[in-house]
């Protein structure tokens, strides 16, 4: 399945007692944009959480079934934590930049992959700062505390800190949901262009965002998964009852 | 009984009033103390002369020379030399209680830390005489009673300042700040030493300072272990007398100028206390305006 970045079969997640996610199958595309949506706890922030195990901060989880990743079931134990992290990268729903330079945020990556040489961490710096389209303002800044930037460049400052450790696939967990429209859009463009290099799974709690730029998307609902399609078919035309009322509105 | 606004209005500026002069009486009685130190000792440092007082090493109060220059020098490395015992041996204590202790592990050495805290000074000064002493004089050499001991019972005794204070800024680095490093593959002390002590940073270095605070003002526990000889230590084997040591023994017998001199001993502690409670409170201010 070489044109698959993620897959998972008969995935179940437990947190303690309670089943939060029911028998998911689903398959990510390479290259595209894969957007999740469904109303608030219906596990989709789990399920993008289970890409990267960050899940395993959280005591009481337990799994069941298998998400496929480069071939490996990544739920298994044998799994090097650090390297999937740094493979399946996670942008925060919160900008959340450390509160240190905007260098130091961009080098931690390669920095804990033991990467030391100034002049390489430069390089990873005006790359990664280009692609997320925030180099021309901010070089002659590179020194400031990154907390001082406001919210957009936050958090293009948090997905540039994801692309310095070269990551395959980037999780998204409701990226804009601190932004302001236009600032919004413009992520939304950077989720595009990133698509051409990167493969994107974004949570999102706006219908329109993942109309507006996924390839396919998935309807989970009560830690089910509704239905998986092509954005289009199922913003014009659901198989299921539920996905039609939620696209709709009807509830939500 | 007819309860107007008018009457909950008055009631609640009476007990505002109580709770406010409550609150003054111990801010009074910090500005009696002051007063007090000041009025004692300050005509003799005016008397003797800043510098006579301050920069000279020769105290003999009985023959007149007031020069406190051996206690400051022995108070300042005392105090250096707890922060430098206490101070990484505290601050890892409280990285492992938040980033690496299990729930069970916090539940049993976060109360023993307290008690460390209860523990009245002279029990540390016995200790400190009855074990390390020895120790240091057998195996270092000198006479046991020195800087050395003194600085390590004192590092002992500022852990539970140092450890309450940076435990609470560890805990207030938001977790964001974790999950963000964990996602970049990141392992638990890599996220520690590179972002988790960085956003503490502020609160850490007011718990260091506060440490500080806590080992200059330190008096039985010194008087113990530290040896009181009258001069600028040359070696960390040395024995030291500290201001507070040299106040503590001499008061008992002092009168006249003797006295007014350890009371002007009080006020250069006074200050001594005072810029450091001051350097903590910038840094813990930093910290809340950001």
């Amino acid at each position: 399945m070489p044109e698959y970045a993620l897959v998972a079969e008969h995935f179940n997640l437990y947190y303690g007692e309670f089943h939060a996610l029911k028998d998911l199958n689903l398959s990510v595309r390479k290259n595209t944009v894969t957007a999740l949506i469904g109303p608030s706890g219906c596990g989709k922030s789990t399920l993008l959480r289970s890409f990267n195990r960050m899940n395993d901060l959280i005591q009481g989880v337990r799994t069941e079934g298998a998400i496929y990743f480069e071939g490996k079931d990544i739920t298994k134990d044998d799994v090097n934590l650090v390297q999937l992290r740094q493979k399946v990268g996670m942008v925060f729903q919160r900008p959340n930049p450390f509160p240190l330079s905007i260098r130091d945020n961009i080098t931690f990556g390669p920095r804990v992959m033991g990467e030391k040489k100034r002049s390489v961490l430069d390089g990873i710096v005006e790359d990664s700062l280009k692609r997320v389209g925030l180099w021309e303002a901010l070089k002659d800044d590179l020194n400031k505390n990154a907390l001082a930037l406001s919210d957009e460049q936050q958090q293009r400052l948090c997905i540039a800190r994801l692309l310095a450790v070269k990551p395959e696939i980037v999780l998204m967990d409701e990226p804009c949901s601190a932004l302001d429209p236009i600032a919004t859009l413009r992520i939304e463009e950077l989720m595009l262009e990133l698509k051409r290099k990167f493969t994107v799974v974004v949570v999102t709690h706006n219908m329109q965002q993942a109309a507006r730029v996924s390839d396919e998307t998935g309807l989970m609902y009560l830690g089910e998964l509704i239905e998986f399609d092509k954005t289009k078919k199922i913003f014009t035309n659901p198989s299921e009852k539920i996905t039609e009322d939620y696209v709709t509105g009807k509830f939500g | 009984m007819p309860a107007t606004a008018a009457d909950i209005r008055k009631k609640e500026k009476i007990i505002q009033r109580v709770f406010l002069i409550i609150a003054f009486s111990s801010l009074f009685s910090l500005f009696l103390i002051a007063l007090f130190i000041f009025i004692e000792g300050f005509p003799m440092i005016m008397k003797v002369g800043l510098k006579d007082f301050l920069l000279s090493t020769r105290w003999s109060p009985t023959r007149g020379h007031y020069g406190i220059f051996a206690m400051i020098v022995s108070s300042f490395w005392v105090t250096i030399g707890a922060l430098l015992f206490g101070g990484p041996l505290g601050l890892m204590c409280s990285i492992f209680l938040v980033e690496f202790a299990s729930a069970r592990w916090r539940a049993i050495i976060k109360p023993a830390l307290e008690l460390l805290a209860g523990i009245p000074s002279v029990v540390y000064g016995f200790l400190g005489v009855v074990y390390l002493v020895p120790l240091v004089r057998d195996y270092l050499g000198g006479p046991g009673l020195s800087l050395l001991t003194s600085c390590i019972i004192l590092g002992i005794m500022i852990l539970p300042t140092v450890i309450s204070i940076s435990v609470d800024a560890l805990v207030a680095v938001p977790n964001s700040y974790r999950e963000a490093a964990f996602s970049l593959g990141g392992t638990r002390w890599q996220t520690t030493y590179m972002v988790t002590v960085h956003a503490a940073k502020s609160g850490i270095i007011t718990a260091l300072v506060l440490g500080m605070g806590r080992a200059v003002g330190e008096t039985m526990a010194v008087i113990m272990i530290s040896g009181n000889a009258l001069k600028i230590p040359t070696s960390i084997l040395d024995p030291i007398r500290t201001m507070t040591s040299n106040i503590a023994l001499e008061m008992g017998y002092a009168s006249g100028m003797h006295r007014q001199a350890l009371f002007a001993t009080g006020i250069v502690l006074f200050f001594f206390v005072m810029a450091l409670n001051t350097i903590a409170t910038l840094f813990a201010r930093r910290k809340a305006i950001k």
